[in-house]
């Protein structure tokens, strides 16, 4: 993925900011070395009318236009991998509010950003769309900081779980998560994601559910229990019941394409794009529940002293808006804080039938996943290191 | 006074009894490497020793990073990483040697040999990610191998080891790391005068016999040289195992990618540690062989012709 290119460092913006607390910081920033020799197309601007935004691709549109219409504003979209530690990487060491007016992250990030002073609070009087979005959404604990100000914006939100085939696999949904984890059935063809922010909660989840493990927060383990989860996996990877990892969503739609594997969790857009190939995939409705994650919208606290606050309100009321809720929903799957908008935009722009009955079915889906209880997925658990440690262990055995 | 302004630093000494009398580019070189590849490395190594939390830095020198190589399986990887980057360097070098003797002294035509040695750059122009996905084609259980294998009924399941295993990283890794053995040995063997092996024929000796005494003991800079430049940088080698190895086969590059996913700098920055001080060690060990064939500047003798 292309790294953006950094501007010359000024000594008044050295100065500036506030995380850079002696030798402490520069050791991090000597980590980042490649960052400071880059040179320099542009930074951000307060006076134009672009939005400069800093996300994984899989939420941008393939078409602006209509956003543009609503907003008045053309997005620059640059697209990084959806990673805690990149997201990190950028905000802090790359120090990407200098260039972006809007980070797209995973929600769970502002616990590690605001209290280095990277974002700022959101002015909720500053959108004309907030009062529209449910509480359930605009107050997850992935939008708020552990003091409960709110950090972020609901871009898009999804409750994930795991694609199969309905053929291969002769079941009534809902289904468990056994399939993916211990299940003679599946024996061999299974293949998972390969992140602890996914796979280790989902196992964490599983393992709770049925008693098997007391896990109390499946996406905030402790070590001992990340110890016992990774137990179970080696346990379950020495038995033979994975096929593979995947790393990138083309991956996990190539392994089921060519019939590598015949389930695994996944992103829903993976579905979506098999669905479109012609396979009969279907994303599961769970017994245990689902990982229920959120992009959230945060504003760097460099734009304020750009001056650059109203467009960005004025871009998130675009994301809140119906025209990018019915452009992702079709695309992706996703919802976003006013998906009724986005059913409302569909059928205004007279949309064909197909499109307009997915935006529906993406509301029911909401209905149904979105009250399941069990875990947000947390970007930034407590025992970060252990749980990636242990993962680790399990990917190595 | 005026003599010992003139006299040059006893570092510059030592360098000028390195390389000869054109100092001038040589400290250049020699500052310009130091910061850019030194400072880093010696960077790497203090950072191990560190606690590094979310970009911030304690300084509170502990060996928690090493201990934990040990627990959470990095061990094994820095151990399977060594052995399969030794594997196939040794079957690189089975393939490479012939093939390079061919090119250098097998073929007479100037235009088979141009030709060769340019379709040996071809990999460094596409992306190995794009490269290895193919295999998936070839060697997965609706793959062509298995297919084959199947309608010719030597088989009646799919081999489920044909990929995402340690053999698929193995076969993966040939194709890319081809070329960085090919060129040394070729450079070494293209050196060769014909004289000498005209001379060796005409004293008796058998083609065997010629290979033995004559070509390896000269391309023997070459052989190695090469193997430093095939087995070093797969070491790590991170887009093939993650592709191919499918969780079985993960070497030191994945481990990395996935402790900086956690922002673990101290256990990254350990197993690069690790992997620096066998490296240096087994540059030493080279070294001290070609102590016996007149030092690593022979590997380069050829492009003067």
């Amino acid at each position: 993925m292309p790294k953006q290119q950094k501007d010359a460092r000024t000594a008044k913006g050295r100065s500036r900011r506030s995380f850079l607390k002696g030798s402490a910081a520069l050791g991090a920033a000597a980590i980042a070395a490649p960052a400071i020799l880059k040179t320099s197309p542009r930074q951000a601007r307060a006076e134009d009318n672009v939005i400069r935004i800093i996300g994984p691709n899989v939420i941008a549109l393939d078409d602006w236009t209509a956003f543009t219409e609503e907003t008045g504003l053309t997005v620059e979209w640059k697209g990084i991998a959806s990673d805690p530690g990149v997201f990190l990487k950028e905000a802090i060491a790359d120090e990407a509010g200098e260039d972006f007016d809007m980070f797209c992250f995973d929600g769970g990030v502002e616990d590690r950003l605001a209290p280095e002073g990277l974002i700022m609070p959101i002015d909720e009087g500053a959108m004309k769309r907030w009062e529209g979005v449910p509480d359930n959404v605009k107050r997850s604990p992935l939008l708020r900081g552990k003091d409960g100000t709110q950090y972020g914006v609901p871009i898009v939100f999804n409750a994930d779980s795991f694609a199969y085939f309905p053929d291969l696999i002769d079941r009534e949904e809902p289904l468990t998560y056994d399939l993916l984890f211990d299940s003679e059935i599946t024996m061999g063809k299974v293949s998972l994601e390969d992140t602890w922010l996914t796979s280790f909660a989902m196992a964490g989840m599983y393992l709770k559910h049925h008693g098997l493990a007391t896990i109390d927060q499946p996406s905030n383990m402790t070590a001992e229990e990340a110890r016992t989860t990774a137990d179970f996996l080696i346990e379950r990877k020495n038995a033979g019941q994975f096929r593979s990892l995947w790393g990138t969503w083309e991956e996990s739609i190539d392994l089921m394409a060519n019939g590598e594997v015949i389930v695994q969790n996944c992103w829903e857009p993976a579905v979506k794009a098999l669905q479109r190939q012609g396979h009969n995939v279907r994303y599961a409705y769970t017994v245990e529940g689902y990982n229920k994650w959120m992009l959230g919208a945060y504003i760097p606290s460099q734009a304020a002293e750009r001056g650059s606050l109203e467009k960005i309100y004025r871009a998130i009321d675009g994301f809140l808006g119906g025209a990018y809720s019915a452009q992702i929903a079709v695309l992706r799957g996703y919802v976003t804080g006013n998906p009724q908008l986005g059913l409302d935009f569909a059928k205004s722009m007279n949309w064909e039938p197909e499109k307009i009955q997915s935006i529906e079915d993406n509301l029911d889906k909401i209905q149904n996943k979105f009250t399941a209880e069990q875990f947000w997925q947390n970007a930034a658990p407590d025992n970060m290191q252990s749980i990636e440690s242990e993962w680790e262990r399990f990917v190595q055995a | 006074m005026s003599e010992s302004f003139g006299r040059p630093p006893p570092a510059l000494n030592f360098l000028r009894g390195l390389v000869g009398e054109r100092h001038g580019p040589v400290w250049t070189f020699m500052v310009m490497w130091a910061l850019v590849m030194l400072v880093p490395l010696v960077g790497l190594v203090v950072w191990s020793f560190l606690t590094i939390k979310g970009f911030r830095v304690s300084f509170d020198p502990n060996v928690d990073a090493y201990l934990n190589l040990f627990e959470s399986g990095r061990w094994s990887v820095t151990v399977r990483t060594l052995r399969i980057a030794a594997t196939v360097t040794a079957i690189e070098l089975l393939l490479a040697l012939p093939f390079a003797l061919w090119l250098a002294k097998g073929t007479r035509s100037p235009v088979v040999r141009a030709m060769t040695l340019a379709l040996l750059t071809v990999p460094f122009f596409l992306s190995v990610a794009a490269r290895t996905i193919v295999w998936r084609a070839v060697l997965g259980t609706q793959g062509f191998v298995n297919s084959a294998l199947i309608w010719l009924g030597l088989i009646d399941e799919p081999l489920d080891w044909l990929l995402f295993s340690e053999f698929a990283v193995h076969l993966g890794l040939i194709g890319p790391y081809f070329p960085t053995m090919v060129f040394p040995i070729f450079l070494a063997a293209v050196m060769i005068d014909d004289d000498l092996l005209q001379a060796s024929r005409d004293l008796g000796g058998g083609t065997l016999h010629t290979l033995v005494h004559v070509i390896l003991p000269l391309v023997m800079p070459g052989i190695i040289a090469g193997i430093v430049f095939t087995f070093v940088p797969m070491l790590g080698a991170d887009v093939i195992p993650a592709l191919l190895g499918g969780g079985h086969a993960h070497l030191l590059g994945n481990s990395v990618h996935s402790l900086l996913t956690a922002l673990n700098y101290a256990v990254a920055s350990a197993m690069a540690t690790v992997i620096l001080v066998a490296m240096v060690a087994l540059l030493f060990v080279l070294r001290l062989l070609m102590l016996r064939l007149g030092g690593f500047g022979e590997v380069f003798e050829g492009l003067r012709r």
